[in-house]
């Protein structure tokens, strides 16, 4: 049986063990407590039967999912629909799921995919990365909000035009705060390559938003 | 005089962790040194463009919910367990629950229950669907401790009443109300 605090989601009324005791089969009731297990147990008591465990998967990586996802789409509609994406996905791969990463990097794997995969099919095919205008500098005052806002805005246009695993790779590192041995994980090849790639997105940012 | 930094080299630059035999090439070269300082500047300017994006607690209700549907949807063994995923609308019947107590218990209710309120009648007899999500919040509410009610809604609660002391008007107006909010998350 399963004790209520395994279940626990804060801020909601706790009628789990009820619902529980009623849908549950005790295949799945059984076992230990999963609230303090680490994501690799939860994965095996996933994988065991105990489908309880992909919730706290869920509830522990959901906001992370959503704000990387997030940063590739910029609205919150297409995040929205993103992260539930991501998560229906890793439900259904779980099961298959062999521990080779860590869950966290194999949940940004995929929603780096499903985030750029999304980009894809709304960027205009013919619109080159030279499009982007250069930022107009004689407007730029340290103390004017809404200029700075204008070349914010513009900073981040620039990023969106970025090659895919170059704008990846710089959210990753730069918005999520990853190591590149992760980043290398997530999009694959090898660390030089993430850091090669960091280099060339900072560049190609470079010849965009300065002068 | 040594080669340039690469960029793997650069990158380490900007981020302090250059090894110190290019460290000393980078302070005797001046297009090395410009670099640098230039695409530290774009790392700053994408530091500062950025949105942190944080929804609304509903939203991860919400979103719980959506993906539970999904997989439901989907043929997946674990319905079971993505029913209580339900749960979050546990908190909004007992909010509106509150809210009839607050409205002092006189709610202008139809003289007929909605037909999406057909669980409360369907409480003195008939069972309802077990999936209709209309159902399983009434199932839900109707088993509401004060307890659970109080832990939902951080209010005073000390004449609130529970679902099953409703009258029966009062019971459809709830019902009506819920409804309406359930429609809402649609």
């Amino acid at each position: 049986m399963l004790l209520e605090q395994d279940l626990a989601l804060p801020g909601h009324v706790d009628v789990r063990h009820r619902e529980m005791t009623r849908t549950e089969s005790p295949a799945v009731a059984a076992g230990p407590p999963l609230a303090d297990a680490d994501d690799s147990a939860l994965v095996r008591a996933f994988q065991a039967g105990r489908t309880d465990a992909f919730e706290l998967l869920v509830e522990r990586h959901r906001r992370s999912v959503y704000q990387l996802c997030f940063r590739f789409v910029g609205s919150h509609e297409d995040a929205a629909d993103l992260v539930q994406d991501v998560f229906v996905r890793a439900f259904k791969g779980l099961a298959r799921f062999k521990g080779e990463s860590s869950v966290r990097t194999w949940l940004y794997r995929v929603s780096v995919n499903v985030s750029l995969n999304r980009v894809a099919a709304r960027r205009h095919p013919t619109e080159p990365l030279d499009a982007v205008e250069p930022a107009d500098t004689r407007a730029v005052h340290p103390l004017d909000t809404l200029v700075r806002g204008e070349q914010q805005a513009q900073v981040r246009r620039a990023v969106a035009r970025l090659p895919p695993k170059q704008r990846a790779t710089l959210v990753l590192r730069v918005y999520q705060e990853l190591d590149y041995e992760e980043i290398a994980a997530i999009l694959g090849g090898s660390v030089g390559a993430a850091k090669a790639n960091f280099f060339h997105a900072l560049a190609s940012l470079k010849r965009q938003v300065l002068p | 005089m040594t080669h340039h930094l690469t960029p793997e080299e650069t990158i380490a630059a900007i981020e302090r962790t250059l090894e110190p035999a290019r460290a000393a090439h980078l302070d005797g070269c001046e297009p090395c040194r410009r670099e640098v300082v230039d695409l530290g500047g774009v790392l700053t300017a994408v530091r500062a463009a950025d949105e942190p994006a944080e929804p609304s607690p509903l939203f991860w209700d919400h979103m719980t919910a959506r993906v539970r549907d999904a997989v439901h949807s989907g043929g997946s063994p674990a319905r079971a367990a993505w029913g209580r995923f339900w749960q979050p609308l546990v908190g909004l019947a007992a909010a509106a629950a509150v809210l009839m107590w607050i409205a002092g218990r006189a709610p202008q209710a139809p003289a007929q229950p909605p037909a999406t309120g057909s669980a409360v009648v369907a409480d003195a007899g008939a069972a309802p669907p077990a999936e209709a999500p209309w159902d399983a919040v009434m199932e839900l509410a109707a088993g509401l401790s004060l307890d659970e009610v109080h832990r939902a809604v951080p209010l005073r609660l000390d004449n609130a009443v529970l679902f099953d002391e409703l009258s029966a008007e009062e019971q459809a107006a709830l019902a009506e109300l819920l409804d309406s909010e359930l429609r809402g998350l649609e």
